[in-house]
């Protein structure tokens, strides 16, 4: 008898790893004590009190564990809008990588493979859908996760690089049916275009999350911290830096990869950042040095281009200066 | 959870909270008196249903996390001398404000319902 009260504790112990380790950690003993005086309790009327104690246990436990793992999402996702409440939470180093994996990748990574180290099969101008693939995949792993969680700042790339490749596909469609005479299209008009689609995406996001039960922690988040959407769009501007002329001219490498690196630099200084001010400061900085070399490195076209876009992506930053009625908590 | 959120919970009617699942019910009954540990929340519900309630572990302490994030029961340290005992839980659970104020509005409800089925029945006995 003895022995398999031992074996039983024993069984249940482990079991309890099968508990979030948050939980765990809180609750974790005091279950052990009181299943132990169960036990023993159990084992002085017999051996079926015995059994059937670890059965029930055994039959609830799984039910009890699910709803655990639940509860520490629903409680992840509340501590994730609380925060973005007071705006005050510094990304942690691994949710710096996952923030900075897209603007690595979009950008010096990007370069680096398409000219310097990677061999001809993966270069952009050779076979496109190797990185094509890996950016959509990386975009969709992005916006699930993200989405389990809660939307964290770290996600917001993911779902602006949604919004570009989105908007990428309704400015060629605009630009098929508007730019259909002549050799080139007039530059102008191209910008306004493309700038205009991709601020009626964010637009349309917006409503989507607005209407649609589902993304409606992603409304809130926004609208808690306007710079977030302006983090998110920001990665079109990798997009519009790194994803250029790599089969035009080989010299302007330089001049592809310095704006890329200052952006991605600018990520960095946004998701370690603690205040708005300093993440609002963060993309302006780097969206104005980008742009900057991006002219001085010869392309004024793409720097126009790159500015333009900039205000685009700090319009919803802006808002956060903007004087906003104090706001409450609501339960519920 | 934190004193914010706790808060928020207070200021919620206590009649959203309700109709109560009767393990609930019953786990917030046994602490109306005094705070008591999770061994002695599980005795007092089985003596107080007569048995009919009988939890396991896991569903007693999945009830008590969540009633300690609606701010309807506290922790607190298990320092009583009757409570204390080699194999006893550290922990002690105690019944907060709103806690109480929800179980009356649920005993409230409950006689209501119960005032209510004694008239029915009444009638059709007469």
């Amino acid at each position: 008898m003895k022995r398999s009260v031992q074996i039983l504790m024993r069984l249940y112990t482990r079991l309890l790893n099968l508990y979030p380790r948050q939980y765990r950690a809180e609750y974790g003993e005091e279950l052990q004590a009181v299943f132990s005086l169960l036990v023993d309790e159990a084992a002085q009327r017999g051996r079926f009190s015995v059994i059937r104690l670890g059965w029930r246990e055994l039959c609830d436990l799984q039910g009890a564990v699910i709803r655990e793992y639940l509860r520490e999402r629903k409680r992840a996702k509340m501590e994730t809008l609380a925060s973005a409440q007071t705006g005050d939470e510094r990304s942690s180093w691994g949710e710096t990588l996952a923030g900075l994996w897209l603007f690595l990748f979009l950008g010096p990574v990007s370069v680096i493979m398409a000219y310097l180290t990677m061999p001809a099969w993966f270069q952009y101008s050779e076979t496109p859908k190797y990185l094509s693939i890996i950016f959509v995949l990386s975009m969709l792993i992005g916006l699930g996760v993200g989405w389990a969680k809660g939307w964290p700042r770290w996600s917001y790339p993911y779902i602006g690089f949604a919004v570009v490749v989105l908007g990428g596909l309704a400015i060629n469609a605009v630009f098929s049916m508007v730019f259909t005479v002549g050799p080139e299209w007039p530059v102008l008009p191209q910008i306004f275009i493309a700038v205009g689609v991709l601020g009626l995406m964010a637009g349309i996001l917006m409503l989507i999350a607005r209407a649609w039960r589902p993304l409606h922690s992603l409304y809130r988040a926004i609208r808690q911290d306007w710079t977030r959407l302006s983090f998110g769009l920001f990665t079109g501007v990798s997009v519009l830096f790194g994803g250029v002329d790599h089969d035009e001219d080989p010299i302007f490498t330089l001049n592809v990869f310095v704006p890329s690196l200052i952006v991605l630099v600018g990520a960095l200084v946004y998701l370690r950042s603690t205040t708005k001010a300093q993440r609002i400061l963060a993309l302006l900085v780097s969206l104005t040095l980008a742009v900057a070399v991006r002219v001085v490195g010869g392309k004024v076209f793409y720097g126009t281009y790159g500015a333009v876009v900039g205000v685009i992506v700090l319009i919803p930053a802006l808002l956060e200066l903007m004087p906003r009625p104090a706001r409450s908590l609501q339960a519920g | 959870m934190d004193e914010k959120e706790r808060t928020i919970h207070t200021q919620v009617k206590p009649s959203s909270y309700l109709p109560l699942t009767e393990p609930t019910f019953y786990i917030l009954l046994c602490l109306a008196p005094e705070k008591k540990h999770g061994y002695a929340i599980l005795k007092d519900v089985e003596a107080l249903s007569n048995g009919n309630v009988s939890l396991s572990t896991s569903t007693l302490y999945g009830a008590l996390g969540r009633l300690l994030d609606q701010g309807l029961i506290e922790r607190v340290p298990n320092d009583e001398e009757e409570n204390t005992g080699p194999g006893l839980p550290r922990k002690a659970y105690v019944l907060s404000k709103a806690g109480r104020r929800v179980l009356e509005a649920e005993t409230s409800r409950m006689r209501a319902l119960v005032a209510a089925a004694r008239l029915c029945l009444g009638e059709e006995r007469t």
